[in-house]
């Protein structure tokens, strides 16, 4: 009985202090960062979430004045990168859709400019 | 979309309810009792575990494809194997699923095979440390994943063994109280009047254990009191609450009202049948207000806070 109190004290002191983390996935920063601008091509596009994402069900495209740019997307962990060609200078849109590990799907997009 | 998901849940919720908590009750509230007291209700225990054990496996496949549907792209993928195995196979929730529709599976062929043989003290051991293994698993999706630590995991899994002990528990004790209402006999009464403490003192733990991980869960959940009132989460966590303190009312007035009155008769005569009537209704309305709060639950799951 004693045992148990102490585990139930233990578990409610932790709760407290865990009250942090909120139970859903949001766009932490990117990378070029959202809305920002970058001169000359960037490598790659990266996008940071706050919390690991399901890699199969979790992608991103960009796309540029002349269509689709680079490849899919690859997902490890919290983070999702695009490896891109050389890009035009211009304005370039990022769609990204991740599944978050309790299964709900967030999506959402941004862009950035690529200038000479 | 999401209706198919919330349905698949409930179901799901109500089955592993009523697996865990009616094979509990079995043990702590039927296994002692007489031959010939528990064998008619040791045979509606069987079929019913059946039941609820089906039902557990349908609907955890119902949960699965609705997840096929929502992480993929909609209902075209509701029957797209590649979508379905990649949900099993690669994401965080099939890992745990897999060994959760095993588990059901399990429950089935077990229950088939003790159809027609004794309900034995080993094999309510094995079913219902097998439905316990499928409620507490049930931690291991959804939205307590997405925590760090065990906290919110620990909370989860006591939260739900707690609920199932006690919502699932309703519902064997309604049926031997409904029988000891009506039956001429008092073999049924003898069970009733021998289930009902015991189903009380689990009742006090299981009650207390699911208030206080409930108010864990929720702070973790919605981290203030703005979120609990200004967000439809907070507001399906507070209809929540208002069914818990509803059934407890209930529970309340059953033991410290009805009960004694019950427990008294005893020693001088056969019970009043209308109070065990009346004992017998209202636990049948407070499983009425259980499964809206599976209801509730079911929808919480659904909801980003």
């Amino acid at each position: 009985m004693r045992k148990l109190a102490n585990f139930v004290a233990t578990l409610l002191v932790a709760g407290m202090w865990a009250t942090s983390a909120f139970a859903h996935v949001t766009l932490e920063r990117t990378s070029p960062p959202v809305g920002g601008s970058v001169s000359g091509s960037p490598g790659e596009v990266r996008l940071w979430f706050s919390e690991v994402v399901e890699p199969r069900f979790s992608g991103a495209e960009v796309t540029g004045p002349s269509g689709r740019v680079g490849g899919r997307a690859s997902v490890s962990g919290n983070q999702l990168v695009i490896g891109l060609p050389q890009l035009a200078p211009g304005s370039y849109r990022v769609n990204w859709h991740v599944i978050s590990t309790d299964t709900h799907k967030m999506e959402g997009s941004f862009t950035f400019e690529v200038r000479p | 979309m999401d209706e198919f998901l919330v349905t698949a849940r409930l179901v799901h919720f109500a089955a592993a309810t009523l697996l865990f908590g009616a094979s509990l009750f079995s043990l702590y509230a039927s296994q002692e009792l007489s031959k010939r007291v528990g064998a008619a209700f040791d045979r509606w225990l069987k079929n019913t575990l059946l039941f609820a054990a089906v039902a557990a496996l349908l609907s955890g496949l119902a949960w699965w494809d609705a997840l096929a549907v929502s992480m993929g792209e909609g209902w075209a993928d509701a029957l797209n194997v590649e979508t379905l195995k990649a949900v099993l196979f690669d994401t965080e929730f099939g890992r745990v699923w897999i060994w959760r529709l095993a588990i059901s599976a399990l429950l089935i062929f077990v229950l088939l095979f003790v159809r027609r043989s004794d309900w034995t003290p080993r094999i309510n051991f094995l079913v219902a440390g097998l439905a316990a293994a499928l409620l507490v698993s049930l931690a291991g999706v959804g939205h307590a994943t997405m925590h760090e630590g065990a906290v919110h995991q620990t909370a989860q899994a006591i939260h739900l063994i707690a609920a199932g002990a006690w919502v699932g528990g309703l519902v064997p004790l309604s049926y031997v109280l409904g029988k000891a209402s009506s039956a001429r006999t008092g073999t049924w009464t003898t069970h009733a009047l021998y289930a009902l403490p015991r189903f009380s003192r689990v009742g006090y733990f299981a009650v207390s254990f699911v208030l206080l991980s409930g108010c864990l869960i929720g702070w973790q959940m919605l981290g203030g009191w703005s979120e609990l009132f200004g967000t439809l989460y907070g507001r399906v966590v507070l209809a929540k609450f208002f069914l818990f303190s509803l059934m407890t009312t209930i529970a309340l007035f059953n033991r410290f009202y009805l009960m004694p009155r019950i427990a008294a008769a005893r020693k001088g005569a056969k019970p009043r049948p209308d109070q065990l009537r009346l004992l017998w209704r209202s636990v049948i309305v407070e499983q009425g207000i259980a499964l809206a709060a599976l209801m509730a639950a079911s929808i919480l799951g659904t909801l980003q806070p």
